[in-house]
């Protein structure tokens, strides 16, 4: 049977079917919803959502982050110290006088950049691993933060700034917006301009990006770069909108940006991401939290819903399924757990790396 | 000859075997005396190696048998052919970098054969002195030559006593003085009666040492010969002379100006090599595999480090890396296609696309139309079958993979096409469509360089073949001369040794190297932070107490230690993890749920009771977390990040419903006893701490579950080689942190008194930072449990000594940060440099 020569198949059926891995959160999103009503009858309501929008449009922009540096094979622990830092400086900067508030948010990007260079730098030049690399960077971080502030923070978020972050457009608060025209575009980035064909291919294969030539450091330290951006933003979108914030607001976000970016189909250790699939992990993730609040289950009975959902979610994306059904069938013995897969043992030539 | 008997020690009968599609063994019997050298040769490819990995229980036959010493091997297991009496010294030895020679050797030994801890040394320099191997056997494994790697190997092999020993191209790291006395050895192991099988390339050394011979070709037997009665060109026959399974294409006309000049280059693995490939022109790189050909070409491709001058269209190029040569006009198609050739989770499209998104773009915008028809077009061109260029690349053929990374090269329209093992893995089929290919290429105007370890192909293929033996260019073939035999007889005939390097091309790249390796190995002791962070203790200590006397009082001094128990229990839960290259972040949220349990349990109205209850209930819970965290690496094969972050989530979850606000008190008996110390001075649960480091300290040296530990860690895949059992090392590893944290709760519990929830979170990052402080390796196999202590303790007194030395709060964060980014550089580029020189010796 000859097999059709490539150029002939329907490129748009294929393409929606490789986003497949990206879509099933959506779908998942979309149950949940639809059976929310069912459960809690409360919600649903526009008060519900109004509630749970602005933190998910804040989730949501610090996980696009967190998605580009885990599509690099990395993984971001300083959202804490970047995030909070974001949340100081556009208080302090301005200092309560709203004509400087253009400075503070210029002083936030550039904070979160240059955390974000730091980090890219410590993995790629220092070869520092990325769990060590941002969990160091993110003491340093905290520890200028607690310098700036001496521990609290004497000043409100600028006005304008509080009325910038708490309009509504249509009804849905800015910052939902917000979050779903940076997430839009950096889809559109991502799959059609030439550097973000690169970042993915370099995500997807750094081996054999490199020897394609690909400049794969750079794409791994912009990864790095533009997550630092977008946890400092988040943080001033969060000091904008309750005024007068907490020191530790970061805290609060390092596991979710991790929780969404799994459920959102992205691949740890790198590979094919997408930040339309992360998105989809927030939106699920912000309406798992409202439903059970609604209910009145407590934050506690949440964190364990929450962890139980990212190892079930995390162990059925990494079960090798293909691989297990043959295996069953060519090796009934099996082995210990996890004793190394045997390769080709002695046919293969080692190359070094 | 002096004790041949007729007696078989290994007989292989009939023995078949398939990797998909490629018969690799096609019914080949060998019978293999006691007392007699037998030679195994073969081209590349020929089945030697697959061969003798059915022999040693490492691959299953899929029919005939196997018999050992009279016995027959029942299952594939290399253990069980270990048992019958056989020894494998392979090409790569099995010797886990991170621990030395001594721990190398012993982990290797079947628990009968294990010497007792303290006869060790003196046994393993008597297995060392018996292979005439001068080796301190305290020396770490990653620093030895690639020649004494082999010598570790065969000390191991024959500490086993073996009835069959294997050597599977021993020669091929050694230099000429090596080669000579493993030989002498070889003769020694011989007349005290063992079957000696020698698996080599290379017809000089095989007439020298072996008895008698069998040559494989294609997977058949050619025949079993007495050794005398051949001459180096009746072997080479026997070798050479493969059926042609493949059309080539017609060789080129005239060649047109010259394209690529490579004058003087040398790296690593290859010397001197001058080259020049002319427009239009096929150039082979031949050579046994691993003589510096696959470098050179990559070296090319700028993916080795190398010195010398390459010239393109007769332009001086720098080629500092793949990018550079990317831009000088060179493609690239690497041999392991899965690895560097393709990527693996993408479409065909964005696989053949990936280095020419320019040519489709305006503005930066890649415009999809034109990116589908040139890649279209390409694939048309090359008849890459696949359902759909949206297809993905992994679900194609072998052949038509290899044809989707050619298209990449050509879509990027280089000048020059560097081929490293074409066809490997590739079928009959497309193979033929692969050479026409490559040939159009060349017709087309490109200079190709194909490297490749089938002399048949590059006899069909190429205008001009350079042979490489030991890193250097021994025989150049042009036109008629290019003959299968002509090329495989300048490989496997040259047998001069491994040129001595120093002196001239290679001389800068060493130099450095040698000048980092200071730094490195300065670094890479297990210990070596020890004294360091000692110091740091030491003077911070000086330098706090000259601020503020009050300091170094006992009060403080009782209380700093007392604080730093908990901190030191948990890091050494976590450098059991770390040494297996994994991690747990859980341990944090451990300590609190513990803290929670104690506190519920351990009250002043339950008494003694209470508190025995409430610590075994605790044990229980650190072991039960452990055995998840365990199992969901091991079995769900999650990574440990997310494993570990995930019940990071839950435990804490768990920890707040059973306590929501902070309740429970630690009785005042437990915590007085708890706190009690030696002179006011020295807390008592401090010293158990320090015991417990000593201890664990103790076993990571010298018990086998300790050498396992780091085995495993500074490679899965050669501790199972080893024999170690990776998984159930990884998961005790995970139990046994889950206990240290357990514990640790305990000491926690002595300093917040209540059941907090959520008093351990900041545990988590501060565990880490210890281990990394002291001295450890987040890549696993290398660490310190005393290391561990003292880091520990430091970051402890760093926050102790913030007040007295009044320092802002910053200090706290900045400190240990700055501290672990510092250490990780340091570390991570000894690690570099131990790469680098790993591969300089294995070169």
């Amino acid at each position: 049977m000859p097999a059709p020569t490539a150029g002939t198949g329907r490129p748009r059926f294929a393409a929606l079917r490789r986003e497949g891995s990206f879509t099933a959160i959506w779908v998942v999103a979309a149950l949940l919803f639809a059976v929310s009503p069912l459960i809690a009858s409360g919600s649903l309501s526009q008060a519900s959502l109004n509630a749970m929008l602005p933190f998910a449009g804040v989730l949501a922009i610090a996980a696009i982050g967190q998605t580009l540096v885990i599509q690099q094979g990395g993984l971001d622990l300083s959202v804490p110290g970047t995030f909070s830092l974001g949340v100081v400086l556009v208080v302090m900067v301005p200092g309560g006088d709203a004509s400087k508030l253009w400075l503070g948010l210029l002083v936030v990007v550039a904070a979160g950049l240059a955390a974000g260079l730091a980090n890219g730098l410590a993995v790629t030049r220092l070869g520092i691993t990325p769990l060590v690399a941002t969990l160091g960077m993110n003491g340093v971080l905290l520890g200028v933060q607690q310098q700036v502030t001496h521990g609290s923070i004497n000043y409100t978020a600028p006005a304008n700034w509080a009325d910038v972050v708490g309009q509504k457009l249509l009804g849905v608060t800015v910052i939902a917006w917000i979050a779903l025209v940076v997430t839009v575009l950096v889809a559109i980035a991502m799959r059609r301009t030439v550097w973000g064909r690169e970042f993915e291919l370099v995500g997807a294969g750094p081996r054999a990006a490199r020897a394609a030539g690909l400049p794969v450091a750079r794409h791994q330290v912009a990864a790095y770069a533009i997550a630092g951006v977008c946890y400092a933003t988040a943080g001033a979108l969060v000091a904008g909108f309750l005024g007068r914030p907490q020191l530790d607001a970061g805290n609060e976000y390092l596991l979710p940006t991790i929780a969404v970016v799994v459920l959102g189909g992205t691949a740890l250790g790198g590979g094919r991401g997408s930040v339309l699939g992360t998105l989809g992990g927030v939106v699920f993730l912000a309406q798992l939290d409202q439903l059970l609040n609604v209910l009145g289950v407590t934050t506690a009975v949440q964190y364990v819903i929450q962890g139980a959902i990212v190892a079930l979610g995390m162990g059925l994306r990494s079960v090798p399924w293909h691989a297990l059904r043959a295996r069953r069938s060519r090796d009934p013995a099996g082995s210990a757990p996890g004793a190394p897969r045997p390769g080709p043992p002695l046919t293969t030539r080692t190359s070094s790396p | 000859m002096s004790e041949t008997t007729d007696r078989v020690e290994l007989r292989l009968t009939d023995v078949h075997k398939a990797f998909g599609g490629v018969r690799a063994l096609k019914g080949v019997s060998l019978a293999v005396r006691a007392g007699e050298v037998h030679a195994l040769l073969g081209e590349n490819g020929a089945g030697k190696s697959t061969l003798m990995a059915i022999a040693a229980g490492s691959l299953a036959p899929d029919a005939g048998t196997v018999e050992i010493g009279g016995a027959p091997l029942t299952h594939t297991s290399p253990s069980a052919a270990q048992a019958l009496g056989l020894a494998v010294v392979y090409q790569h030895p099995a010797i886990a970098d991170d621990l030395t020679v001594l721990e190398n050797m012993l982990l290797a030994m079947p628990a009968g054969r294990r010497p007792r801890f303290g006869a060790a040394e003196r046994w393993a320099r008597e297995q060392l002195d018996a292979v005439g191997a001068r080796i301190d056997p305290h020396r770490r494994a990653a620093d030895l030559t690639a020649a004494e790697h082999q010598l570790v190997e065969i000390a191991k092999a024959l500490a086993l006593e073996p009835r069959v020993l294997i050597l599977d191209e021993p020669t091929a790291a050694l230099g000429a003085a090596e080669v000579d006395h493993l030989f002498e050895q070889v003769r020694a192991i011989r007349d005290r009666g063992t079957a000696v099988v020698y698996i080599s390339h290379r017809i000089p050394e095989v007439t020298e040492i072996s008895d008698r011979l069998t040559v494989l070709r294609d997977g058949e037997h050619r025949g079993t010969f007495p050794t005398a009665e051949l001459s180096e060109d009746d072997i080479l026959d026997l070798i050479v002379g493969r059926r042609i399974d493949a059309v080539f294409p017609d060789k080129g006309a005239s060649p047109g100006d010259e394209v690529l000049r490579v004058e003087g280059l040398s790296g690593e693995a290859f010397d001197d090599v001058s080259l020049r490939v002319r427009a239009g022109e096929i150039v082979g790189l031949a050579g046994v595999v691993g003589n510096g050909q696959q470098e050179l070409v990559r070296a090319l491709a700028g993916l080795e480090p190398h010195t010398g001058a390459i010239r393109v269209n007769g332009r001086d190029v720098r080629i500092a890396g793949p990018v550079d040569a990317r831009r000088a006009g060179i493609a690239f198609v690497p041999a392991d296609r899965q690895r560097e050739g393709l990527f693996g989770s993408l479409s065909v499209r964005e696989n053949a696309a990936a280095t020419s998104l320019d040519a489709y773009a305006r503005g930066g915008l890649v415009r999809p139309s034109a990116e589908r028809a040139a890649v279209a077009a390409q694939s048309a061109a090359l008849a890459v079958k696949a359902p759909s260029p949206e297809a993905g690349v992994m679900t194609l053929s072998g052949g038509n993979q290899q044809k989707v990374v050619f298209a990449r090269a050509l879509l990027s329209d280089p000048d020059v096409l560097l081929c490293d093992e074409p066809t490997q893995g590739v079928d009959v089929g497309a193979r033929v469509e692969i050479y026409a290919l490559i040939r159009e290429l060349a017709d087309a105007g490109k200079a190709v360089v194909v490297c490749s370890s089938d002399a048949l192909e590059l006899e069909g293929l190429c205008d001009r073949v350079v042979i490489l033996s030991r890193g250097s260019v021994v025989a150049e073939l042009t036109g008629d001369e290019i003959t299968e035999a002509a090329i495989t007889g300048a490989a496997v005939t040259a047998s001069g040794a491994r040129r001595t390097r120093g002196t001239e091309g290679g001389a800068a790249p060493r130099a450095a190297a040698a000048r980092t390796g200071a730094l490195a190995r300065l670094l890479r002791g297990d210990n070596v932070a020890v004294p360091i962070v000692a110091l740091m203790i030491v003077l911070l200590a000086i330098v706090t107490t000259t601020q503020d006397s009050a300091f170094l009082g006992a009060f403080n001094v009782d209380n700093l230690l007392l604080l730093s128990t908990a901190l030191i229990l948990v890091s050494l839960g976590q450098l059991i993890v770390l040494l297996t290259a994994g991690v747990d972040l859980s341990v944090g949220p451990m300590m609190g749920l513990g803290l929670v349990v104690l506190t519920s349990f351990a009250t002043d109205e339950r008494g003694t009771g209470g508190f025995v209850a409430g610590f075994v209930l605790l044990l229980l819970t650190g072991l039960a977390v452990g055995a998840v965290n365990g199992a969901l690496v091991r079995l769900a094969r999650i990574p440990p990040v997310i494993a570990t972050l995930a019940t990071f989530i839950a435990i804490q979850g768990v920890a707040l419903i059973l306590n929501p606000v902070p309740e429970g008190l630690l009785a005042m008996s437990a915590s007085e006893t708890l706190r009690s110390s030696i002179g006011g001075l020295v807390p008592w649960a401090f010293a158990v701490a320090v015991a417990l480091a000593v201890g664990l300290e103790l076993a990571l040296r010298r018990r086998r579950v300790g050498m396992a530990l780091r085995a495993v860690g500074s490679s899965e895949a050669t501790a199972h080689r080893i024999g170690v059992r990776v998984g159930w090392t990884v998961f005790g590893a995970y139990v046994a942190c889950g206990l240290f944290a357990a514990l640790a709760s305990v000491m926690l519990a002595v300093q917040i008194g209540t059941g907090d929830a959520t008093a351990g979170q900041a545990y988590t990052l501060q565990s880490i930072a210890a281990v990394v402080v002291g001295g450890a390796s987040i890549f696993g196999g290398r660490g310190s449990f005393l290391g561990a202590l003292l880091g520990a303790l430091l970051l402890t007194e760093v926050i102790n000594a913030l007040p007295f030395l009044q320092l802002g709060n910053a200090w706290q964060f900045w400190v240990p940060g700055g501290v672990v980014l510092i250490a990780a550089a340091l570390f991570a580029r000894a690690e570099r440099a131990d790469r680098r020189a790993a591969q300089a010796n294995t070169a």
